[in-house]
């Protein structure tokens, strides 16, 4: 037998090697300090929820109800009727109710009436205007009446209703993609690379989020892809390879002797030429073990918070089912997924030390509401934790936004849901003040709701920006005069929220507060010499404080 | 057409003549093909990497004139004509010649040689237009091209010993700018072994065929090797041969469609190694309902490409999902839906349709709700119905996103939403019911155009028309198809090349022949091609290429009777995040992409610790006792792999066709890999008549500080591995607690932890020479004598072989195919 091998390694490592770089090159940036128990936060830090599938944020904040018919409040609560099962099923609720007993009511500008003092109405877009935020999103109507919330209305990340060309236009930053331009950095990817740090995927396959750049800060190419920054942490509890170790007697220890095989084999690939498109792997291997020893080294010694593992799964004593004596306490999220990011940002958290992250993203899914948007189960009146309950989007809001903040908090028996588990577990204020969280679907959905109690994509939509570092407020008007006669023109067979801000406008200012002077390169089309189309804003300058 | 006898040439290489650029009137460098050296030409190397193993160098220049003629050989001689093939063989004691014209284009002269017994060096050789090229046995092809040829061409083949008898076959004239379909086809030279695997590895994960049924592709046209490779069939028994012995052999005639698959596996009266308390999982009412079709798709006798098309139909492009309700019943009609219409040879937007008025996508986008109503106080109708898959039946089936049509969301979406009225799913919960009562009787219009119909059904069925050749439709369904089941490098180019392909089937698209042209065309084989396996995909080829009975696919890493065969596939998809079978990860836009995949640290990493820390899960799986219904059953190894003349399976030999099995090409093995391997499977220890005889293999590592403890110890230079690892020895070197040092020494950890490359390896004589001992070391495969009259030894040399197995599933070249 032959194998007839003419070594293309020998030949590859003569030839010129070009273009395809996921996952190529060097390792991510290290920092070699060490601390033996959570490290106080370095460096600011950005951490971005993607709301896959086009989320109803006018389920989230609704106008206040109207009873005069041509008011903007009759015809939302009009033609979102279904939406909301008012009426339906086991919710006898009339809009006037839904409205009352659901919503936490800010009128903006009237400190006697949720709004406080020190809170932003951007270019003076909404005074007097009055919106709900749906009570059981405790945390953010706390963080919000905190100042730490910027509502940004009207905004647009997708430029069309498609999901996967808007969600790749939102995690890419840069409305201007197209289906075939799928080898683009994201926004995140390219952040990480400005701050000199690296992005963090907290899901099991990272979104185009985090995909970094071609080269260096900041003359980077965002049109191509490298990943070697990107750091992947499904399960930050336990990343890592598995290693042969000494203590035992080689000879006869055969995981040992694999591992060995398997290592020893990597580390010597890694000084040959491969063809690139194996260069990945590799990669992976090199983080992995280098990151994976790293992380676990630190998170030795610091525990799961409680409040974050209750998140995911059953931590005594908290969300005791009320309906079962034997219960000593069930998780609190729907999603088991969001609650174990919720876990991984923790953990890196406070190993920011070591590993540096300056992007960070997260995803919840589930927002393609187009039937049975809003579910009501009779066992919510008796059990209002159930998380085994399946309400809709609203399953989805609560584990995102519910919880509580504060001294005073609008409802104190709220438990903790996700960023609330998360802030409640990071007492230390400083280390809040460096983070901030960006929120966003792909696209909006349409403003009157359809046949089966849902909503149809639509295109502008509610995004959030988060954290001690935003000036709090609203940006954008809440709820544009212009679309009332939107709601009963039958000539117009699937009115949408007008986009107004493209995200280009006010993220490339979280990014300037994230790292100085990165926006205009995350977001080139912001840059004062930018040549092409400038991406819209409602009002000019709107954004320019939206960071302390 | 053939018009006259003479020729054959041959040799197992390929040679190309390329035009020269700056002596007149032409300059024709000639790379011969052949042993195991390298051309430098890149093209040569890179257009055919396997069959032209390597090069034996530049020959010579020559300056030809075309309008000098080359005399005709004297002796027998075949006239051939483009595009034939000579359905003769042709016996050679002297000399062949075959004659052509020039060509329009570029020429392949391609043909098979034979020999009854062993040849001495340079028995024959072959002229072409009068100068001498060496050949070899097996598969010659011969490229000329346009510039290179005279007005009449001669391609010699010529006996150089006496005595010697050639039989020469399938003797071929062929273009080098063949299309097919519109895409370039490979030319027969480019179609080698690498080619043919390739092709399985991407199209039918892995496959099943033989060696010998992939050489036996390797050495057909391509176009005609495809259709074998490729099809429809339920049973396709070249690309999915029972082995040599089976037992199960059902599938081999019946159960093809997914239906009737689940009704074998969990029936009390099929005839499976699996318990039959155990088979109600693998029901449609059953727990293990996703293990089922992975079942499917590794069980011998059925058509892996079959499934792979199945998969992407029924998880990607038309996908439907469990998660939101889709019941198996429901997905289980679906799948056969698709493909028994695939079967039959539909046109592609008929299948669409199919597709659109099943009750899984009905149940999926939950427009069997939707109905088109009377108000009566309003005094009008309206549509009760949302938009999802009216906006999806435009988008994920067809790529029709309404980009520059300013009437796409605003008429066409709402329009379609009516159409897709009055669709109630039916009693027997697989069919739609389509009504007339709630449906929008009064035509739709859709891009543009009435769409008309009494129902939905028959407005679909009219709309799938329009949308197969919708503008939008044409430029991005094909891309679509290709970049989600093969290629993750199409650029502008290569899309349009894919475009202009699918188009060429005019109104009557078929993706069977698509999929095949793809599959031979110049796109799929270029150096620059590459695409990632998903966990999906990866999974499902290390089944194939551990399974080697049927056993083992129904087992599917479970344990039943005691025993544990096969490959856990659920398990690998769960602990990578992958999704289920029919549980999309992206839900209607489809499972794990490649991209996710190959991004996805936590696939990479949860592969090297199943291969590492819970590695026996991969080396047990080679025997037990009473697990095929109370008979003891044994992983067949020594039937597939090569055994030399003298019955013995060497390590050199096995190390290398697992890297090929498994790998699917030698473009990186080299030393790095050789090392490794042949530990893996030949450094055990040797302890006759016990029960450790063979078990135990070092690592490189491990055995590189053995071998040097020895030198130091035994104060030799030399190690001789029987030495070495013989009882009461192979303890005594590279031992913890002994030098007088507790635990390892700092010699021994640095010997562990030392990084080994190919070039440390070629320049480190100990290692050379162990790898030389190992190398020829055999594996005793077929051991009948020592412990328990061979069994030990055959069990610990099939663990071995698992194990490296294991080891070659760790590395890079697993996740992707590429070469660039």
């Amino acid at each position: 037998m032959s194998n007839k091998n003419f070594d293309r390694r020998q030949f590859l490592q003569s030839a010129l090697c070009g273009g395809l770089l996921y996952g190529a090159g060097g390792l991510p940036e290290i920092i070699s300090s060490a601390h033996a128990s959570p490290a106080p936060v370095q460096e600011r830090l950005l951490c971005n929820l993607f709301l896959s599938g086009g989320p109803d944020m006018r389920h989230l904040i609704v106008p206040a109800y109207d009873s005069a018919p041509d008011s903007f409040g009759n015809k939302y609560w009009t033609h979102r009727a279904r939406a909301h099962q008012i009426g339906r099923d086991h919710s006898a609720q009339s809009a006037q109710q839904r409205w009352e007993e659901d919503y936490y009511p800010i009128t903006v500008g009237n400190t006697g009436r949720g709004w406080v003092n020190g809170l932003v109405d951007a270019g003076g877009l909404n005074s007097g205007q009055t919106f709900g935020i749906w009570r059981e999103a405790g945390w953010l109507i706390d963080m919000f009446r905190a100042g730490n919330v910027s509502l940004i209305f009207n905004a647009v990340g997708g430029s069309n209703r498609a999901h996967d060309l808007s969600s790749l236009m939102l995690n890419q930053g840069n409305l201007l993609s197209g289906l075939n331009d799928q080898g683009r950095s994201g926004w995140g990817g390219r952040l990480a690379r400005s701050a000199g740090g690296n992005a963090i995927s907290l899901t099991s396959s990272p979104s185009e989020f985090g995909f970094g750049p071609v080269g260096g800060a900041t003359n980077y190419d965002p049109n191509r892809v490298d990943n070697r920054d990107l750091i992947s942490v499904q399960n930050s509890r336990e990343i890592g390879l598995f290693d042969f170790d000494l203590a035992n007697n080689q000879f006869g220890d055969r995981d040992n002797k694999a591992a060995r095989a398997i290592k020893s084999y990597y580390a010597g690939l890694q000084q040959e030429q491969i063809a690139e498109v194996y260069e990945k792997f590799t990669a992976h291997e090199a983080k992995i073990r280098e990151f994976g020893g790293l992380i676990q080294g630190r998170l030795e010694t610091v525990p799961i918070p409680r409040l974050i593992e209750a998140l995911y799964r059953t931590v005594d004593g908290i969300n005791v089912d009320p309906n079962n004596s034997s219960s000593t306490g069930r998780r609190v999220l729907r999603s088991t997924s969001f609650g174990n990011q919720i876990r991984n940002l923790y953990d890196m958290v406070v190993t920011n030390d070591l590993i540096n992250p300056r992007a960070l993203s997260m995803i919840v899914g589930g927002w393609d509401s187009h039937g049975s948007q809003r579910r009501v189960d009779e066992v919510l009146l008796s059990d209002p934790n159930n998380s085994n309950v399946d309400r809709g989007i609203e399953s989805e809001l609560k584990d995102i936004f519910g919880g509580q903040y504060g001294a005073n908090p609008s409802d104190s028996s709220a438990l903790h849901g996700g960023f609330s588990a998360l802030y409640a577990s990071l007492p230390n204020r400083a280390d809040r003040d460096k983070i901030v969280l960006t929120v966003a679907g792909e696209f909006g959905r349409q403003i009157r709701d359809n046949g089966d109690a849902g909503t149809d994509h639509g295109k502008g939509n509610l995004m959030l920006v988060i954290g001690n570092g935003t000036r709090g407020g609203v940006y954008g008007e809440i709820f544009p005069d212009n679309e009332v006669d939107k709601y009963d023109d039958d000539s117009l067979r699937s009115p949408d929220i007008d986009p107004r801000s493209e995200i280009d406008t006010f993220f490339s200012q979280v990014c300037d507060w994230v790292q100085p002077g990165s926006g205009t390169s995350v977001f080139p089309r912001m840059a004062s010499g930018f040549s092409g189309e400038a991406p819209i804003i409602e009002s000019s300058g709107m954004f320019d404080n939206l960071m302390t | 057409m053939l018009k006259k006898l003479l020729i054959r040439f041959g040799w197992g290489n390929c040679r190309w003549l390329m035009g020269g650029e700056t002596v007149s009137p032409n300059l024709i460098m000639v790379c011969l093909l052949a042993g195991a050296l390298f051309c430098t030409s890149a093209q040569a190397q890179t257009r055919d990497p396997e069959k032209i193993a390597a090069v034996m160098g530049v020959i010579s220049l020559f300056i030809l004139a075309r309008e000098n003629p080359i005399p005709r050989p004297d002796g027998q001689g075949v006239e051939l004509a483009l595009s034939e093939r000579s359905p003769e063989d042709y016996t050679v004691t002297e000399n062949l010649y075959a004659e052509f014209d020039l060509q329009r284009d570029g020429v392949e002269v391609c043909f098979i040689v034979e020999s009854d017994s062993p040849l001495p060096a340079n028995a024959f050789f072959v002229e072409v237009n009068g100068d001498r090229f060496p050949a070899s046995l097996g598969e010659n092809c011969f490229a000329i091209s346009e510039e290179d040829q005279r007005s009449v061409n001669y391609v010699n083949v010529i006996v150089n010993q006496p005595g010697v008898s050639l039989t020469l076959s399938t003797l071929e004239l062929s273009s080098q700018n063949a299309l097919q379909l519109q895409l370039p086809r490979v030319t027969r030279g480019e179609w080698t072994e690498q080619a043919v695997r390739k092709v399985l590895k991407i199209f039918a994960f892995g496959g099943h065929a033989t060696d010998a049924q992939i050489l036996e592709w390797s050495e057909m046209s391509p176009q005609i090797a495809i259709q074998e490779m490729l099809n429809f069939d339920q049973h396709n028994l070249k690309l999915s041969p029972l082995a040599e012995g089976e037992i199960y052999t059902e599938t081999a005639t019946e159960y093809g469609t997914f239906s009737e698959f689940i009704s074998f596996i969990s029936s009390s009266s099929s005839n499976l190694p699996i318990p039959i308390n155990d088979r109600d999982q693998f029901g449609l009412g059953g727990f293990n309902f996703d293990d089922t079709f992975n079942r499917m798709t590794t069980v011998r006798g059925l058509n892996p490409f079959r499934q792979k098309i199945g998969f992407w139909e029924t998880n990607y492009h038309l996908a439907v999902n469990r998660d939101v309700g889709v019941d198996r019943d429901q997905i289980a009609v679906y799948y056969d839906l698709i493909m028994e219409a695939h079967e039959a040879g539909l046109p592609y937007h008929e299948i669409l349709g199919l597709a659109a008025k099943s009750a899984a996508v009905a149940e999926q986008y939950g427009h069997d709700r939707n109905q088109w109503r009377f108000d009566r106080n309003l005094d009008e109708f309206f549509c009760n119905c949302h938009e999802d898959f009216a906006r999806e039946v435009h988008q994920l089936f067809y790529g029709i996103y309404g980009t520059n049509d300013p009437n796409h969301e605003t008429v066409t979406i709402p329009e379609t939403a009516k159409m897709l009225t009055d669709m109630d799913i039916d009693d027997s919960n697989v069919g739609i019911e389509f009504g007339v009562e709630f449906h929008h009787r009064e035509p739709v219009t859709i891009f543009g155009q009435p769409i008309s119909g009494a129902r939905a059904n028959d407005k679909i069925d009219n709309l799938m028309k329009v949308s197969i050749e919708h503008p939008e439709s044409l430029y991005n369904l094909p891309v679509m198809i290709i970049s989600v089941l093969a290629d993750d490098s199409l650029n502008d180019a290569k899309s349009a090349q894919l475009r202009r392909s699918w188009a060429s089937m005019g109104s009557n698209k078929n993706l069977l022949r698509f999929i095949q042209a793809y599959a031979v065309s110049e796109l799929f084989h270029s150096p620059d091609h590459f695409k990632f396996l998903t966990s999906h995909e990866r999974s499902l080829y290390l089944a194939n290429k551990n399974n080697l009975d049927n056993l083992e696919a129904y087992f599917g890493g479970l344990s039943f009777n005691g025993g544990r065969a096969g490959i856990w596939i659920a398990a690998i998809l769960a602990r990578d995040g992958a999704g289920e079978f029919f549980r999309p990860l992206n839900n209607v836009f489809g499972g794990q992409t490649s991209l996710e995949a190959s991004d996805s640290a936590l696939a990479f990493e949860n592969n090297y610790n199943q291969f590492t820390d819970d590695e026996r899960f991969m080396r047990e799986i080679v025997l037990c006792s009473g697990c095929d219904l109370g008979d003891s059953w044994e992983k067949k190894w020594s039937t597939v792999l090569p055994q030399r003349s003298d019955g013995q399976y060497y390590v050199e030999d096995v190390a290398a066709w697992l890297w090929n099995h498994a790998v699917g090409s030698f473009d990186n093995f080299s030393d790095l890999e050789r090392a490794h391997l042949y530990s893996l499977l030949g450094s055990a220890r040797i302890v006759p008549d016990n029960s450790a005889d063979g078990d135990n293999p070092l690592d490189f590592n491990l055995l590189m500080c053995m071998a040097e403890d020895y030198q130091i110890k035994e104060e030799v230079d030399a190690v001789p591995l029987d030495d070495l690892l013989f009882e009461g020895n192979w303890d005594n070197y590279c031992r913890p607690n002994d030098d007088d040092v507790s635990g390892y020494s700092d010699a021994e950890i640095a010997a562990f932890n030392r990084v080994y490359t190919g070039q440390s390896i070629r320049q480190n004589p100990l290692a050379q020479d162990l790898l030389e001992q190992l190398g020829s070391k055999t594996i005793p495969l077929n051991a009948t004598t020592g412990h328990n009259d061979g069994e030990t030894l055959r069990k610990h040399a099939l663990e071995r072989i698992n194990a490296t197995l294991g080891f070659i599933f760790t590395t890079p070249f697993v996740f992707a195919e590429g070469q660039q």
